[in-house]
C-alpha cells in the first residue's frame, strides 16, 4: 500500500525539505560573495530520475535564467516633464485668457472713448452732458504697451518669489574670486539627495473607492530648486503627465534638498499619501487629499515646517517613514543625530505641527566622519531602524532601547547608498559590492548575497534604485547603479525563486551584468532615477517566455531640466510598431513636433516614415543578398558557365542576323545588340578580373569571327577623367574614392562595375552592312560618290568596314596612337592596323559620318553613354563631365529610364 | 567609471590624505576628551575617574605640545600607557570602537606590539604619519571589504542618547581647524580649498582616475573600461584581446581582475583554460604570509584580490568550485560505458587527491568552505557510484564480489562526506543545509539494496518530525540510528556526542510517532 503512493511522497518529500532548507552554503556572516567570473559555494542536489531537466547544482548564480538576459535596450523614451517649465492647468489658461479678454474690453473702451473724441471734435458745438469732462492734458492713445514686468502685477494666489535673491555679500565674493565657480565642479553636496520621486499613492477616496493607487510624481524646480511640484502621471506608453498637464506647485521659500514619497509596508494594505521635503531649513510633510480624477487636480495639505531651529539647529539630511505607521517618521541630521517623530492625523491651524518624540532620539555621531551624508531607514520592524553614515551601518530598536554596530566600513569600502525592497530585505550599495540584507529568523539584518559591481570605488556619487519585476516564477530585483560622473547606468539582477525555494531569503545573481548608456545630451551624469512599481502586471503577452522582462524607469539628468522615462526591454526582437514608436520619440525635437501636428499631417509623416523605412529594408536586404552571393558562389564554375551562355548566345545572334539581315538592317533596328541581353544571371561573381579577363578572351575570339565591340576601357575614360587601361583598375579607382563613404563600399562599386559593363558592351557584325552601303554609296550623287571613294584609296579595307559605323573605333585608334594599352589581348592587332590612320583624315570622316549615317551611329553611342546617370555626376568631385556627355544623357533618359532608375535608387545610399 | 587595476598615487592625493586624517584624529581626539568630561560630570565621581582625568588632561597639554613643537624622541613609554589608558576609556563609554572586552585586549596587544616594531624600526614617523593612526584604530577584515557582524544580545548596546549638539560640534571644529592651520600653509591652494570644502561636509565630485592624466595611467583606465564594457555585452573575442593587453602592462594588477579574466576564457572556445588560469593564479599568488593587521594595505585590499595564512583566497575557492561543477557536468554528459567517463572519473580522483594534499596546509585546513567542497567531492561520487545500482540492475558485472566491493566503496565515501562536513561544521562559520545532506546520503544507501521501503517511509516521517530544528544543531549520523539494523554506516565509530543528539532524537521522533 505505501509502495503505491512512493514516487509522489518522494518528490513530497524533496520538496518538504528544500523548503525547510533551501538556503545557499555559505558563510554566516557573509552569505555568498559574488562577482564577474567568482563561483561561490554550492550545493549538489542529486536525483532520482536523472532524465527531468531540473538542474543538478544549487548555486548563487541563477542558472535556470539566461545568460543573456539582461541585455536590454531602449524602446520608449519620453520626457515626462521638463522641471524649467511652469506648467500652467487648463483651468488657470482659461483664467489667464479671461484677463486676456478684459484687456480687449478694455481697448474696446478706449476705441468708443476716440469715437467719442471724434463725436466730440465734429460736433464741437454740441455739449453732451453725459461725457466725463476730460481734463486737457490727459492724453488717449489706441493702444499702450504697458510694460509686463513682474514688479507690477499682482499675484494674490500664484507662488511668490520666483525671482532669485542674491546676497550681497555672495556676489562680492563671485566678483572677487572666481573660485566658487570652480569648487562646484570639484565637489558635491551629499545632503542633495533626491530632488525627483516618482510614487503610486492612495487618497483616503482611492481607499474607499478600491482604486489601486494613482502615479504621481513629485520634484523640485525653479531656478534655485525651491519650487515643489507635484502632479498625476499618465501611463500612455511611455509615462507622461496628465493630459491637462495640470500641475500643482508650491513655493517653499527655500531650496530642496530631497523629496521622497515613502513606500507602506504591504502588509497594511494600503499606500501611503504623503510627501516629505526636506529644505535647507526645515523638513516639511505634504498630504495628498485628492486628486480630481478629470482635471487631475491635486488637493494638498501641509503640515507646518519644522524649522532646524527647533531641533538644536542641524539641518536634517534625511527622513523615512515608518512603513506600518504613516504616522510616524524618522529624521537624521548631518552629524548623525536622529529622532523619531510624529504626524499629525490632520493638517489643521492647531494641530499642522510634527512633533518630535522626546524620549526617541540618540545619536551615531562619529568625529571621523567628514560627510554630511546620512540615511535612516526602516528595517524589518516596526520599532526598528536602520542608520547609516558613509562608514557604518546601525541596527536601532528604539522601543527595546538598543543599538547594534551591524556593519564598519572603515578600511577597504565605505557605504553608498541604501533602498528599501520590501519588509524583510533591502540592498546595500557600498564602494565595491552591491548587497543584500535580509532579516534573519531573529530579525536581524543578515548579508545574503553580495556582487562585487567594479565600479570606480572613488566614486562618492554612487546611487543605487531598485525595480521590482514580477514574473510567475520568480521575483526579479533589477537594480540601477547610477553615478553623477557619466551617463552609464550599470544593471545587475537578482531573483528570487518563487517555485523551488519557498525560503524567502534565497537570493540568487544573475551572474553578470550589463551596462546601459543614456544618450543624448552632453555626458554630465545622472543626478536621479526613479522606478515604480508596477501594480498590475500587463506583461500578458510575455508571461509565458520566463526569461523577457519590461523595465521602466524616470531619470533626470544632471544640468538638465528635463525628466525623461525609459522603457527597457531584453525581448530580442522588438516589433515593428515598437520600433517605429521608438524612432519617433527619439529625439525631444521629434515628439516636439509630433505633439503639434494635425492628425492629417501626423499620416502623411506617418507615410513618409514608412517609405524611408521600406527604402531602409529593401536596402539593407539586398545588401545582405550582395554579402551572401559574395560568400557562397563557385566562382570558377560560374565563369565558366557564364562564359558558354555567353557565347551560345552570342552564336544564336549572329546566325539570326545572317538569316534576316536585310529586313533588319533596312528596318533600321536590331543590327546591333546588348551584351547583357543576351544571357540572364550575369552579375553574381565578385571576382572583377576574372571577369574582366572572360571579356577580354570573349572580345579575342569573336573579332577573329569578324564581329566588332565597343571599346568600353575608352568609355570608361569618362568617368574617371583619365586613362583606364582594363576593368580591374577602373573597380580599383572607384573604390578608392567611396571606400571612406560606406562600409560596403566594395559591395557597391562592384555591383556598379559590373552594371557599367553590362550596359556598355554591345557587338555588331560589320560585314551585314556591307550590302546596305554598296547600295547607298551608289544612290548617291557623283561628288558625294567620290569623296567616299578617295577613303578607300589610302584606307585597309577593314577600316573601311569600321570606319562606317563606329564612333568609338575612332576614339580607340587616336587613343591608341598616343599610348598602347597595357593589357594587349584582345585589341593587339588592332593598333597595328590603325596606326597608320591619319588624324587629320578621321576627323574629316567623322563629320561625314554624322552627316550621312545618323541614324545608327549616334544613337548607339548616346545609348552608350546613357548608362550614366546624371545623379552619378555628384559622386565624383573633381569630375566635370564634358558638356557632349550631358547631352547625350539627356537624350537618353526616356529610352533606358527603366535602367537609371534602378541605378539611382542604389546610388542614392551614399548620399 | 570602473574600478582600475593599478594603484594610482601621486603627491597631491597623499597630501590631501594627510591633511584629512590628521584633521580627523584631531577631531576625534577632541570629541573623546568632550565626551569623557560629560560622562565623568555625569556619572559618580570615583578617586580613578579624577586622577584619571586630570591625567588626562595633563597629556592632552603635553600633546598639543609636542604637535606644535614636535618633538618625538622621548616619550614613547609615556605615549603608549596613553594609549592604552584611552583605549580603556573608549571602551567604557560608548562602545563604539570595539564590542568586547577580548577584541579590544587583543588590539590593544596587537597596537603594542605594531608600536614596538615601529619604535625599533623607525621612531620619529610614529608621530607624523597620522593615516596609519587612524587605521591601527580598526580591525581590517580579509574575507569581506567591511566589518559584519551578525546582531545577537551581546553586541547590542544601549541607544546612544548622547547627541552630539551645534555648540559641542562647533567646539571640536573650531579647535581642530585651528590646528589644521600650520599643515595648511604648506600647502597647495587646491588642495586647501579640497580639504576646506571637504571639512564642511562636502564630498569629492572627482577620484584620482578622473583627474589622472599621464598617458600611461590614462590608457590602463581606457582599456579597463572598455573590458568591463565589452564583458557585460557578450563580446569576448574583443574582450580577450584587452584583456590580453592589459595584463601585460606594468603594473598592473592581474590579482584585482582575475574574475574577467576567468569569465572571458570561460566563454572562449577552449573550454579548460578558464580551469587552467586559476590553477596559474592559484601557484603563482597564493600566499601563506601571516595577514599583518599593522599594515595599511591601501593598494591591494584582501578581500577578491589576496589570500593569507588565515583566508583562502577567493580565486582558489573558485578554481575548487569551477573544476568540481566542470567535472560533475563533463560525468553527467557521458556514459557509464564510455572512455571519456573514465577520463572524467579520473579528473574528478585527482580533484580529491589534490584537495586532500590542500587541506594538510593552512589556509586550507582551516576554512570550513574547502572542507564542504571536500565532502561535496565525495557526495558526488557515492552518488555516481551508487547509481549504478539504480539504473543497472541488469550490469551483469554487480554481482557477487563486485557487487560488495562496489557497495563498500559507495560506503566509503559517504563515509567520508560525513566526517569532512562534520570537520566542516566544527571550524564553524559556515551554514550547511545539512538535513538535506543526510537525506541524500541515505538515498545513495538505499539504492545499493534495491528494495528498501521501510527506510523511506520512515524517514519522511523523520523529516515531518526535524523540519523546525535549525540546520546548524544537527550533527551527521543521528538520523541513522533509526534504520541502524539495515544501514552499514550506522556501525562505523561515531563520537559519543553524536550518539547523545541521536538519542535525544529518538525520543522526539517518538512523540511525534
Amino acid at each position: 500500500m505505501v509502495g503505491v503512493f512512493l514516487p509522489r511522497l518522494e518528490g513530497e518529500a524533496f520538496y518538504g525539505l528544500s523548503m525547510s532548507e533551501g538556503q545557499l552554503p555559505g558563510s554566516n556572516v557573509l552569505g555568498s560573495q559574488l562577482g564577474v567570473g567568482v563561483q561561490g559555494a554550492s550545493l549538489y542536489r542529486p536525483q532520482e530520475h536523472y532524465d527531468a531537466k531540473k538542474p543538478q547544482w544549487l548555486r548563487p548564480v541563477d542558472d535556470t535564467l539566461p545568460e543573456r538576459m539582461l541585455d536590454l535596450h531602449v524602446v520608449a523614451k519620453g520626457v515626462v516633464c521638463d522641471t524649467s517649465v511652469r506648467y500652467v492647468s487648463d483651468d488657470k489658461i482659461l483664467q489667464e485668457s479671461d484677463d486676456d479678454d478684459d484687456n480687449d474690453d478694455d481697448d474696446l473702451i478706449t476705441s468708443d472713448l476716440d469715437e467719442d473724441m471724434d463725436d466730440v471734435q465734429n460736433t464741437s458745438v454740441v455739449v453732451n452732458p453725459v461725457v466725463p469732462v476730460v481734463p486737457k492734458h490727459v492724453h488717449f492713445f489706441k493702444k499702450v504697451d504697458l510694460d509686463n514686468d513682474y514688479m507690477f502685477s499682482v499675484n494674490c494666489d500664484a507662488p511668490v518669489s520666483l525671482q532669485d535673491y542674491i546676497p550681497s555679500d555672495l556676489l562680492h565674493n563671485l566678483n572677487r574670486n572666481g573660485r566658487l565657480q570652480r569648487q562646484d565642479a570639484f565637489f558635491w553636496d551629499p545632503t542633495v539627495a533626491n530632488r525627483m520621486d516618482t510614487e503610486y499613492i492612495q487618497t483616503a477616496s482611492d481607499l474607499r473607492n478600491y482604486r489601486d493607487g494613482t502615479e504621481i510624481i513629485a520634484y523640485a524646480s525653479g531656478k534655485t530648486d525651491s519650487v515643489l511640484n507635484i502632479a498625476v502621471l499618465a501611463r500612455q506608453h511611455t509615462l507622461l503627465l496628465n493630459r491637462n498637464n495640470n500641475v500643482t506647485s508650491i513655493e517653499l521659500h527655500s531650496p530642496i534638498k530631497s523629496i521622497k514619497i515613502p513606500r507602506a509596508s504591504e502588509s497594511i494594505g494600503r499606500r501611503s499619501n504623503l510627501v516629505g521635503v526636506v529644505t535647507e531649513n526645515s523638513f516639511q510633510v505634504f498630504r495628498i487629499e485628492s486628486i480630481h480624477s478629470r482635471s487631475c487636480d491635486v488637493i494638498i495639505t501641509s503640515s507646518e515646517p519644522l524649522y532646524f531651529v527647533e531641533i538644536d539647529d542641524i539641518q536634517i539630511v534625511d527622513f523615512a517613514f515608518n512603513p506600518w505607521d504613516l504616522q510616524q517618521f524618522a529624521v537624521i541630521d548631518i552629524r548623525g543625530n536622529w529622532n523619531i517623530g510624529m504626524i499629525p492625523k490632520k493638517f489643521d491651524e492647531e494641530r499642522g505641527k510634527l512633533q518630535i518624540i522626546e524620549s526617541l532620539h540618540g545619536s551615531i555621531f562619529d568625529p571621523e566622519e567628514l560627510s554630511s551624508w546620512k540615511r535612516i531607514e526602516w528595517f524589518s520592524q516596526f520599532q526598528k531602524i536602520l542608520v547609516f553614515d558613509r562608514s557604518k551601518m546601525f541596527e536601532i530598536n528604539f522601543v527595546n532601547d538598543w543599538q547594534t554596530e551591524v556593519v564598519q566600513a572603515k578600511t577597504w569600502s565605505s557605504i553608498r547608498d541604501y533602498k528599501r525592497i520590501d519588509d524583510k530585505n533591502g540592498v546595500l550599495l557600498t564602494s565595491r559590492e552591491i548587497i543584500i540584507i535580509g532579516a534573519s529568523e531573529a530579525n536581524g539584518p543578515v548579508r545574503r548575497i553580495s556582487w562585487k559591481h567594479d565600479l570606480d570605488p572613488d566614486d562618492t556619487t554612487l546611487k543605487i534604485t531598485i525595480q521590482k519585476v514580477n514574473k510567475t516564477d520568480y521575483l526579479l530585483l533589477v537594480a540601477f547603479v547610477y553615478s553623477m560622473r557619466h551617463n552609464h547606468v550599470y544593471i545587475h539582477a537578482f531573483s528570487q525563486n518563487k517555485k523551488l525555494n519557498a525560503t524567502p531569503s534565497l537570493f540568487q545573481s544573475l551572474g553578470h551584468s550589463a551596462v546601459l548608456e543614456l544618450s543624448g545630451g552632453t555626458p554630465t551624469g545622472i543626478e536621479v532615477l526613479s522606478t515604480l512599481d508596477r501594480i498590475d502586471d500587463e506583461e500578458g503577452e510575455h508571461a509565458n517566455d520566463h526569461a523577457c522582462f519590461i523595465t521602466d524607469f524616470s531619470i533626470k539628468l544632471r544640468k538638465s531640466s528635463k525628466i525623461y522615462h525609459y522603457t527597457l526591454s531584453n525581448i530580442q526582437t522588438p516589433e515593428p510598431d515598437e520600433q517605429e514608436k521608438f524612432i519617433v520619440t527619439d529625439s525631444t525635437e521629434w515628439t516636439w513636433l509630433f505633439d503639434k501636428v494635425d492628425s492629417r499631417e501626423s499620416e502623411s509623416i506617418g507615410a513618409l516614415t514608412a517609405q524611408i523605412r521600406e527604402k531602409e529594408r529593401k536596402h539593407a536586404s539586398r545588401i545582405q543578398n550582395l554579402i551572401e552571393n559574395e560568400s557562397s558562389h563557385d566562382e570558377d564554375k560560374y565563369f565558366q558557365d557564364l562564359g558558354y551562355h555567353l557565347s551560345m548566345a552570342t552564336n544564336e545572334l549572329l546566325q539570326s542576323w545572317q538569316r534576316n539581315r536585310d529586313e533588319s538592317i533596312r528596318a533600321g533596328s536590331t543590327s546591333y545588340s546588348k551584351l547583357e541581353t543576351l544571357i540572364e544571371d550575369s552579375t553574381s561573381f565578385t571576382s572583377i578580373p576574372e571577369f574582366s579577363s572572360l571579356l577580354d578572351q570573349f572580345f579575342q575570339y569573336y573579332e577573329d569571327q569578324d564581329v566588332t565591340f565597343i571599346d568600353f576601357n575608352q568609355l570608361l575614360r569618362f568617368f574617371l577623367h583619365e586613362d583606364v587601361p582594363n576593368l580591374d583598375i577602373f573597380y580599383n579607382k572607384l573604390l578608392q574614392c567611396w571606400v571612406l563613404v560606406s562600409p560596403q563600399a566594395e559591395l557597391y562599386t562592384k555591383e556598379i562595375v559590373k552594371d557599367i559593363v553590362w550596359s556598355l558592351v554591345r557587338l555588331e557584325k560589320p560585314s551585314l552592312f556591307e550590302l546596305i552601303e554598296k547600295e547607298i554609296s551608289q544612290s548617291l550623287s557623283k561628288p558625294y560618290q567620290d569623296i567616299i571613294d578617295s577613303w578607300d584609296v589610302n584606307d585597309l579595307n577593314e577600316e573601311d568596314e569600321s570606319s562606317d559605323f563606329n564612333l568609338d573605333s575612332q576614339f580607340s585608334t587616336t587613343q591608341f596612337n598616343d599610348r598602347p594599352p597595357f593589357n594587349m589581348s584582345s585589341q593587339s592587332q588592332i593598333p597595328t592596323i590603325k596606326s597608320s590612320q591619319n588624324n587629320g583624315l578621321a576627323r574629316k570622316k567623322r563629320i561625314l559620318k554624322t552627316h550621312s549615317q545618323k541614324s545608327t551611329p549616334l544613337s548607339q553611342s548616346s545609348q552608350n553613354l546613357s548608362i550614366l546617370p546624371d545623379s552619378m555626376t555628384p559622386a565624383f568631385t573633381l569630375m566635370q563631365p564634358p558638356s557632349s556627355q550631358i547631352s547625350f544623357v539627356n537624350d537618353s533618359q526616356a529610352r533606358s529610364s527603366q535602367k537609371a532608375k534602378k541605378k539611382k535608387k542604389r546610388i542614392r545610399g551614399f548620399g | 567609471m570602473f574600478e582600475v587595476p593599478i594603484t594610482l598615487t601621486n603627491k597631491k592625493f597623499a597630501q590631501r590624505r594627510k591633511l584629512k586624517y590628521q584633521y580627523i584624529n584631531h577631531l576625534s581626539r577632541r570629541f573623546d576628551r568632550i565626551t569623557k568630561k560629560i560622562n565623568t560630570t555625569d556619572s559618580l565621581p570615583t578617586p580613578e575617574n579624577s586622577a584619571a582625568e586630570n591625567n588626562e588632561e595633563d597629556y592632552e597639554d603635553d600633546e598639543e605640545e609636542r604637535n606644535y613643537e614636535s618633538d618625538v624622541g622621548e616619550s614613547s613609554v609615556r605615549q603608549q600607557t596613553k594609549r592604552r589608558r584611552e583605549r580603556h576609556w573608549k571602551s567604557v563609554i560608548g562602545e563604539l570602537y570595539s564590542s568586547t572586552e577580548t577584541e579590544s585586549d587583543s588590539q590593544e596587544e596587537d597596537v603594542q606590539e605594531g608600536d614596538q616594531v615601529e619604535h625599533e624600526t623607525r621612531p620619529k614617523e610614529e608621530d607624523t604619519d597620522e593615516e596609519r593612526k587612524f587605521w591601527k584604530k580598526y580591525e581590517k577584515p580579509e574575507k569581506s571589504f567591511e566589518v559584519w557582524q551578525t546582531v545577537s544580545s551581546q553586541n547590542r548596546s544601549p541607544i546612544n542618547k548622547q547627541i552630539i549638539t551645534y555648540h559641542n560640534f562647533k567646539k571640536i571644529e573650531k579647535n581642530s581647524l585651528r590646528k589644521m592651520e600650520i599643515p595648511l600653509l604648506h600647502c597647495t591652494k587646491e588642495n586647501k580649498l579640497y580639504f576646506q570644502l571637504l571639512a564642511k561636509g562636502l564630498e569629492p565630485l572627482q577620484s584620482p582616475t578622473s583627474a589622472a592624466r599621464n598617458y600611461q595611467t590614462r590608457h590602463i583606465i581606457t582599456l579597463t573600461n572598455l573590458l568591463h564594457l565589452n564583458v557585460s555585452r557578450h563580446n569576448w573575442p574583443l574582450a580577450y584581446k584587452i584583456f590580453a593587453t592589459l595584463i601585460r602592462i606594468p603594473n598592473v594588477r592581474i590579482k584585482s581582475i582575475w574574475g574577467i579574466g576567468v569569465k572571458i576564457l570561460d566563454n572562449s572556445p577552449n573550454s579548460s583554460s578558464s580551469l587552467d588560469f586559476l590553477k596559474w593564479m592559484c601557484q603563482v599568488y597564493s600566499s601563506k604570509s601571516r595577514f599583518v593587521q599593522n599594515v595599511n594595505y591601501r593598494s591591494v585590499v584582501p578581500p577578491f584580490q589576496t589570500g593569507s595564512r588565515t583566508h583562502t583566497s577567493k580565486f582558489a575557492i573558485t578554481y575548487l568550485w569551477s573544476s568540481l561543477i566542470n567535472c560533475q557536468k563533463a560525468i553527467e554528459s557521458s556514459n557509464v560505458t564510455d572512455n571519456q567517463y573514465e577520463v572524467e572519473n579520473s579528473r574528478l580522483e585527482e580533484l580529491i587527491d589534490k584537495i586532500s594534499e590542500w587541506v594538510l596546509i593552512p589556509p586550507f585546513m582551516e576554512d570550513a568552505e574547502v572542507y564542504f567542497i571536500y565532502a561535496s567531492c565525495h557526495l558526488l561520487k557515492a552518488d555516481i557510484l551508487s547509481r549504478q545500482f539504480v539504473n543497472d540492475n541488469r550490469n551483469s558485472d554487480l554481482v557477487g564480489l563486485n557487487k560488495d566491493i562496489n557497495i563498500n566503496q559507495v560506503i566509503k565515501h559517504i563515509h567520508y562526506v560525513k566526517v569532512f562536513l562534520q570537520t566542516c561544521l566544527e571550524k564553524g562559520g559556515f551554514t550547511i543545509p545539512s538535513r538535506l545532506i543526510e537525506n541524500q546520503l541515505k538515498s545513495f544507501e538505499s539504492r545499493l539494496y534495491g528494495e528498501a521501503h521501510d527506510i523511506r517511509e520512515r524517514e519522511m516521517v523523520d523529516d515531518y518530525g526535524n523540519t523546525d530544528n535549525s540546520s546548524a544543531d544537527n550533527s551527521f549520523g543521528d538520523v541513522y540510528e533509526t534504520n541502524a539494523e539495515f544501514l552499514d554506516t550506522q556501525l562505523m565509530d561515531l563520537p559519543p556526542i553524536e550518539n547523545e543528539m541521536a538519542e535525544n532524537h529518538y525520543s522526539d521522533e517518538d512523540s511525534s510517532e
